[in-house]
């Protein structure tokens, strides 16, 4: 049973989660909320929009991650007669470079098939080809990455009346952290149609029909092209209830909303019709836009009962760190305007980005007693130390360093070079700055130690940390644990809602 | 024994003359600078600048640098320069020096984004997320994009949101701005008693929901949800209140700025009344950025505050973009003489947006055309929405990309044929009286010198008909009886004799099948506009001769 259980604990250490890839519903634009599903078909040279239902199955073993969808759509305009029916398998294999943290996510299709009827005219997908590759590059708080798309699909028209060629290309860039993650998909799509319509009646694709009759019908050939940005976000933002009853034994208290919105915008390009046939001297140009939110998910957090921050400054940051289990201690005092030591700090930034699997696991890969017993780098913090795991994980992620290498002055206070130094780290921003060599903005940049001027040059950059009044970073100031907290809060701004609008809004209100 | 001794001692002393010293060569020494020449797992041997070669020891404790940055053992690698600090043989700290351009960054990696605040000229003041403002420079190098189409900078106006590109690490030369795209235009101002809030989807609803339309509040229905932006306080009499205090404000009117986001529409800013509003149309006499104020034309002294909407160019704008001498419309708060502004809205419009903008419209007769030349004559400039008449000649040019469209053929012509026919004639010649021939006339559009895009027609209009209108197209109809015809709302006449934009109260119906139409500097189509356009527009009457989208 024993040796059971230790199977089951190495498996379990084993099968890691694969990475997990905020991304739109499937590659064609369409949003989706708990119920309902939309997007915009262009096959017949119109924008028709389809709602109706799907399903997604996510299935993930290690390293590998299958998706399926299915959707059943019609027509939004209850007047056009149609029906789409489309299912689809995508399969991901991920291949770790844990020498350069860093990811290779290959996406290919391995089950597909699509039927549209437009008013009447049928499109049956024949072939998809398609391939995807995404680099995924994990940092310790939040994975970052980017990739290209590229496929074809051949549909054929109502069986024998032409083809219509579907050329997809394009890419995704998105993140993934503990406070949300946002996935962005912009792809180009052309449009090439070579199909017959009829001639005397000349059935355009603006109802979406073609002749039927076969000996009437004339060739016509259109192409267009469709711009789709699309993206799925969710994010996590902390909102304050207060408590109606008067009575109480606590205030009100803070509680975690859980977001998540899918948005899209088709800006198209696509032949104006007369009579079926394409018309050369004017093209239908506009735009179509696609909005569905989720239900937001409520999570109550713990009440903060500090009796030293009422009235501080600091003191709706203390409380969100509080409520977040940021700042564990039970201390009845918080003790805003003394020193932030570099433990806690460091442990206050593992679990505000809740950096913590090593550190869970820490307690299955003790259990052997054959092991050696564990030996800290460090000469001032012993392994038993309540917050060793916590240092020792931020220095084997990089995001902190000792004050020497054999010394990492737990006690010591954090100084504002640290505090940028270990943001910065943990964001993996620190190779955003220049190359070696340059002088930050800041008028005592000559006192900015080397080790800390990639750090505080991004993290100005990023509006994290700011001069003083004379322009002066001020880098071995040590910061209070007031100051902490608003760093700490504006960090957690930065993940919840400035990487959101760069990978969603800076993307798609811009392009 | 003391001649094995000797004979060390003497091979000791030789071999510290040769290339290669022991370690007794460099004790008592604090540095040392060099090559790399290897680097094992205790060891690492440098070559002096002066071709010694040493071994040093290192361990765990040393400190590893390149340029000043803490890096490991296994970036040394050999032949890499560097500086060892030393105890005895020992390195406490090797510095490596590799980087080949200091401070480098790749072309455009650095970025900042904000609000524009101000523009003059090559200079942008540009509000940051963080609050503060920064001052970035253009040169005619900064490329300009909007919805990824190169534009000229002319496009922006304050109050348009960029993201700004760099190519260095410290400069402020900006090498490419993106503009975003419709979705900063504020699309409606609404009106609405609160009803209630929802903390978790970050939605208001309100009752008795009414739009400014027309220089009135239009109903618009009984109760309606707007999503908010939660970056942006919300305020009531100049105060900042927090959204999870909004619900102790039910039953309170709100004003909001909504904008389109993917579809819907979603609360920009909003303001709460406090007491009762008075709305006000009328020219802003004056403003006191010190005192928080704006003094009306009837004499009416309305405070402004971070909390106040205002609206200029259809862009939400701060306190420091409203100009004296602008004409707005003012939903102020209060009773009596103390009253604070919840919204102003300016109606002010020109050709160009700013400053950087080199843009005119020209009338007059096409004197001579050369191969890429036009000589206009006794020609008309608009200027402060006027036509102003100058009797001289006014020499401009253009090229293939020039829209040139005729109006008598209906149709697009190409630079040759304007050239090339008769258009510009000499009316002297016998030719041209024997062919009854004379100069057409143009509306010429500009920027500068160069012509972007020119109607021309045989007969001169009446300019003294004229009048500028600016307002948003509601519907854009192709009607069989007419042609292309738009409905503007929020429209505004300049009359010359008040020097002020006058609101209009109702929607204008404007014909602009004969227009020439201008979008980004180009001569776009009629089946090109859309609804939610805001125009700049010379009419006459019913019809449009010169539009320029906004």
């Amino acid at each position: 049973m024993r040796r059971l259980i230790a199977v089951l604990i190495i498996l379990g250490l084993f099968i890691q989660p694969v990475n997990v890839m905020a991304m739109p519903t499937e590659y064609s634009g369409g949003v989706n909320n708990e119920y309902e599903y939309q997007e915009y078909v262009f096959l017949s040279g119109e924008p028709v929009k389809y709602t109706g239902t799907y399903k997604i199955t996510e299935t993930n073993n290690t390293g590998k991650k299958t998706v399926s969808y299915r959707f059943t759509l019609a027509p939004e305009d209850k007047n056009l007669k149609g029906k789409l029916d489309r299912q689809m398998t995508y399969t991901t294999t991920y291949t770790n470079r844990n020498d350069k943290g860093q990811t290779i996510a290959q996406t290919v299709l391995t089950k597909m098939q699509e039927s549209v009827d437009i008013g009447g005219t049928k499109y049956d997908l024949k072939n998809y080809q398609f391939s995807q590759s995404d680099i995924i590059d994990n940092r310790p708080v939040s994975n970052f990455y980017s990739g290209n798309i590229k496929g074809r699909k051949y549909y054929a028209v109502n069986s024998s009346q032409g083809q219509v060629i579907v050329d997809i290309s394009g890419g995704d860039v998105g993140y993934d952290n503990f406070w949300g993650n946002t996935g962005t998909q912009i792809i180009d799509y052309v449009i090439s149609a070579d199909v017959q319509v009829a001639a005397s009646t000349g059935s355009s694709s603006t109802t979406g029909t073609t002749s039927n009759t076969g000996s009437t019908s004339i060739p016509v050939s259109w192409q267009g092209t469709v711009k789709v940005q699309v993206s799925d976000s969710t994010t996590q933002i902390l909102n304050y209830s207060d408590n109606e009853a008067a009575y109480s034994s606590f205030q009100g208290g803070f509680m975690k909303v859980t977001n998540r919105e899918m948005v899209s915008k088709y800006e198209y390009d696509l032949p104006k019709m007369d009579s079926g046939k394409p018309v050369d001297t004017a093209r239908k140009v506009g735009t179509a836009e696609l909005n569905q939110k989720m239900l937001p998910k409520v999570q109550r957090l713990i009440v903060p009962k500090f009796r030293d921050v009422g009235g501080h400054w600091a003191e709706n940051y203390i409380n969100e760190l509080y409520s977040l289990d940021v700042f564990d201690d039970t201390a009845q005092f918080f003790l805003p305007n003394i020193s932030m030591t570099r433990a806690e700090f460091t442990k206050a930034v593992m679990k505000a980005c809740n950096i913590r699997p090593t550190v869970d696991t820490r307690k299955k890969t003790t259990v052997s007693r054959s092991k050696t017993p564990e030996v800290s780098k460090f000469s001032d913090i012993a392994v038993n130390d309540p917050d060793y795991q916590y240092i020792k994980d931020a220095v084997n992620k990089g995001i902190i360093l000792g004050t020497s290498n054999v010394t990492f002055m737990p006690k010591g206070p954090l100084t504002r070079a640290q505090a940028a130094l270990v943001l910065i780290r943990a964001l993996g921003f620190d190779t955003k700055a220049p190359t070696p060599g340059f002088t930050t903005a800041f008028d005592d940049d000559s006192k900015i130690p080397g080790w800390a001027k990639d750090s505080i040059y991004v993290a100005k950059e990023l509006g994290l940390l700011q001069g003083d009044d004379n322009n002066r970073f001020n880098a071995d100031k040590p910061l209070t644990r007031a100051e902490a907290s608003a760093l700490l809060v504006k960090f957690l701004e930065f993940l919840q809602k400035d990487l959101q609008k760069d990978y969603r809004e800076n993307i798609m209100l811009y392009n | 024994m003391r001649r094995v001794l000797l004979v060390i001692l003497i091979l000791v002393v030789a071999a510290s003359s040769t290339v290669f010293s022991n370690a007794a060569g460099v004790y008592g020494e604090n540095s040392a600078d060099g090559y790399l020449k290897d680097i094992t797992k205790d060891n690492i041997v440098i070559e002096d600048y002066d071709g010694t070669i040493q071994t040093y020891t290192y361990d765990s404790k040393t400190a590893f640098m390149i340029d000043q940055r803490i890096t490991l053992p296994v970036d040394f690698k050999p032949g890499l320069e560097v500086h060892v600090e030393l105890k005895d043989m020992y390195i406490t700290e090797i510095d490596g020096y590799s980087t080949e351009k200091s401070g480098y960054i790749p072309e455009g990696s650095r970025v900042a984004s904000g609000t524009i605040q101000k523009i003059d000229r090559d200079q942008i003041i540009v509000k940051l997320p963080t609050g503060n403002t920064a001052a970035y420079f253009t040169t005619p190098a900064t490329i300009a994009l909007k919805n990824s189409v190169n534009v000229s900078l002319g496009t922006l106006y304050e109050g348009d949101r960029v993201r700004l590109f760099f190519d260095e690490a410290d400069t402020s030369f900006i090498s490419r701005i993106q503009i975003e795209g419709d979705s900063v235009v504020v699309k409606d101002i609404y009106r609405g008693k609160l009803s209630t809030t929802d903390l978790y989807d970050n939605k208001i609803t309100l009752g008795s929901v009414e739009v400014y339309r027309n220089g009135a509040w239009t109903p618009v229905k009984s109760s309606m949800s707007f999503p908010y932006l939660i970056d942006t306080p919300v305020y009531i009499a100049g105060q900042k209140i927090s959204y999870k205090n909004l619900k102790y404000f039910t039953g309170k009117t709100v004003y909001m700025a909504v904008k389109d986001f993917f579809g819907k529409d979603r609360i920009e800013k909003m303001v709460l009344r406090d007491q009762y509003e008075s709305a006000y149309s009328d020219k802003i006499d004056n403003v006191n950025w010190y005192t928080g104020a704006i003094e009306l034309a009837n004499h009416k002294n309305i405070s402004f505050n971070e909390g106040t909407i205002i609206i200029k160019n259809g862009r939400l704008v701060d306190q420091y973009a409203i100009n004296p001498q602008s004409d707005a419309f003012v939903a102020a708060d209060g009773r009596g003489t103390g009253l604070i502004a919840d919204v102003v809205c300016i109606y002010n419009e020109d050709i160009n947006n700013s400053n950087i903008g080199l843009n005119s419209l020209y009338a007059g007769r096409l004197d001579e055309i050369l191969q890429d030349k036009v000589y206009l004559s006794d020609f008309f400039l608009l200027n402060k929405n006027d036509w102003e008449s100058f009797s001289d000649t006014k020499e401009l040019y253009y090229d293939e990309d020039t829209g040139i469209y005729d109006l008598e053929a209906g149709r697009k012509i190409t630079a040759n044929e304007f050239y090339t026919k008769d258009y510009a004639v000499d009316e002297d010649s016998g030719y041209t009286q024997d062919n009854n021939l004379k100069d057409w006339y143009g509306y010429v559009y500009t920027d500068g010198d160069r012509i972007a895009g020119i109607m021309v027609q045989k007969n001169m209009d009446t300019l003294l008909r004229q009048r500028v209108t600016t307002g948003t197209i509601g519907t854009v109809t192709n009607d069989s009886m007419v042609g292309w015809v738009i409905d503007l709302s929020n429209g505004a006449d300049w009359s010359s004799r008040n020097e002020k934009w006058m609101g209009k109260t109702e929607y204008t119906r404007i014909n602009i099948e004969k227009a020439m139409i201008i979008h980004d500097g180009k001569v776009i189509q009629q089946e090109e506009l859309k609804s939610g356009d805001r125009l700049y527009m010379v009419r006459d009457d019913f019809d449009a001769k010169v539009i320029i989208v906004k």
